[in-house]
């Protein structure tokens, strides 16, 4: 009897042991993603046998899932590099407008050979708008994208200072991930926003120097080394104080509810 | 970018994209070059023939006080009048660079990088940042007229710069970004791999291929004629 009951118990554990797998198993799908069709054929092939088991792990764990607009990575941890939402975008796109808009001015310090002069008058606005943008989405790539939207009109007028964006931003990125992994600390907005306009400072000039010997600027740049170099300084302190009001009416719009997630 | 300019059969937006691109490298390389004006007078005068009329003719006082401004610039500078020459064709340049751009509808070039397979993000971000100028321009025009009534005092003033102008512009900022968000949202956009269908297909003609091929024509010319 005693036999008999220990087999039959063992049989209820087995079963249940089986049925826990199973709904494991579909949970995972459903937070995966994955449609019904698809967990049915991960389990047959799982019973096909134990060759394929190491690879089928191996894609099993690369797996990562969103939910709730979040990106979750294989241990169920937040992901670092996180999804745009249409808010994100459309927020970071107007304020890549704003920032263009009310940069036009540059057009009328194009023609004077000062270098670093255009980056100086458009620093303010082109360091506060970002600023704005990166305190409310928060996301790594925003500054990429802002700069993506902002060069492709810049790319029309002045192609040079499209492509410097763009590699600036891409510089800008990986320096955020490198010292702050993502937009979480104010700091680390700061210090992105801020850095927008001075960093294509040194890859305009490398652009000169490739494409355009003849550019007002780069020539400027040759004649005057330390006006150069005291306007980059300017720049940089007039970036700085962007992001730093940036930062401060990005608080102040949180504090009046109007920043949301 | 206002509706204004637009042309009403602009050209295949990635060759007016293209066609910007040459405009502005060739006419900045071969600025120094006297016969760079031809060059320009011809681009404005093919802009002209493939229906960019109103941006045509809308350019030439934007570009000539433009052009007054920089030889200025440039004669105090320089004190020199191959340089204020330089400067004019450096503007005229430019000037004729922005024309494909100004003239082409928001949407047509969207739906031109849409047939491309360009990311949702970035065509729907490029959208908005095209047809966002005019908004933008009545809500600084709205603040302003807020700050007079309440009698905000000078803009010059950090403090009233600030408190008056920056943080309300801000925050109608985000306030538009949301309801624009919550708008495309509802129309069935959306950033992730899902397909979508495109009702009005931008197609590269041939009338859109002999345009870029002219100007690549002329652009040819002008870089035989004053390099080689």
């Amino acid at each position: 009897m005693n036999k008999k009951n220990r087999v039959e118990n063992a049989g209820e554990e087995k079963e249940r042991a089986q049925s826990v797998e199973k709904v494991s198993a579909a949970d995972i799908d459903e937070l995966l993603g994955a449609s019904a069709e698809e967990s049915a054929e991960s389990e047959e092939k799982s019973e096909q046998g134990r060759e394929n088991a190491p690879k089928e792990q191996a894609t099993e764990r690369k797996k990562s899932f969103v939910k709730g607009g979040v990106r979750y990575d294989k241990n169920g941890r937040e992901a670092l590099f996180q999804p745009f939402t249409v808010k994100d975008v459309v927020f970071l796109a107007v304020i890549g407008a704003a920032a263009l808009i009310t940069s036009a001015v540059m057009p009328l310090v194009a023609q004077i050979p000062i270098f670093g002069l255009p980056q100086l008058v458009t620093g303010l606005q082109m360091s506060l708008f970002p600023t704005i943008g990166l305190m409310k989405v928060r996301k790594p790539g925003s500054v990429l994208l802002v700069a993506a939207l902002v060069s492709v009109l810049e790319l029309f007028m002045a192609p040079a200072m499209g492509v410097t964006s763009l590699v600036s931003a891409l510089v800008i990125e990986a320096v955020n991930l490198a010292l702050f992994r993502g937009y979480k600390k104010d700091a680390a907005c700061f210090v992105s926003g801020m850095l927008i306009n001075p960093m294509t400072l040194p890859f305009y000039y490398l652009y000169c120097l490739a494409f355009e010997t003849g550019s007002v600027f780069f020539r400027a740049a040759g004649d005057s080394p330390w006006v150069a170099v005291g306007v980059s300084f300017a720049v940089l302190a007039v970036c700085a104080a962007g992001a730093g009001l940036g930062v401060l009416i990005s608080r102040e719009i949180r504090k009046a509810g109007l920043m949301k997630k | 970018m206002t509706d204004l300019l637009h042309a009403k059969r602009p050209v295949y937006p990635l060759f007016g994209f293209a066609a910007a691109l040459i405009v502005f490298a060739c006419g900045l390389a071969a600025a120094k070059h006297f016969e760079t004006i031809w060059y320009l007078c011809g681009v404005w005068a093919w802009f002209l023939l493939f229906g960019y009329y109103r941006s045509c003719l809308a350019l030439l006082p934007a570009a000539a006080a433009l052009c007054a401004l920089f030889a200025g610039v440039t004669y105090a500078a320089s004190q020199s009048v191959e340089e204020v020459w330089t400067a004019v064709r450096r503007c005229l340049a430019v000037c004729l660079a922005v024309l494909p751009g100004i003239s082409l509808p928001a949407v047509k070039f969207t739906r031109a990088l849409s047939r491309l397979k360009v990311p949702r993000a970035v065509t729907l971000g490029m959208m908005i940042v095209l047809s966002f100028a005019p908004l933008l321009g009545r809500e600084i025009k709205r603040i302003r007229e807020a700050m007079r009534t309440r009698g905000a005092g000078s803009l010059l003033s950090p403090k009233v710069l600030y408190r008056a102008l920056l943080v309300p512009f801000a925050a109608r900022l985000v306030n538009i970004s949301d309801t624009l968000a919550l708008s495309v949202e509802t129309r069935g956009f959306c950033t992730g791999k899902v397909p979508y269908t495109v009702y009005h297909p931008v197609k590269a003609g041939v009338r859109d291929v002999i345009f870029l091929l002219g100007l690549v024509a002329g652009s040819v010319t002008l870089m035989v004629f004053c390099f080689i």
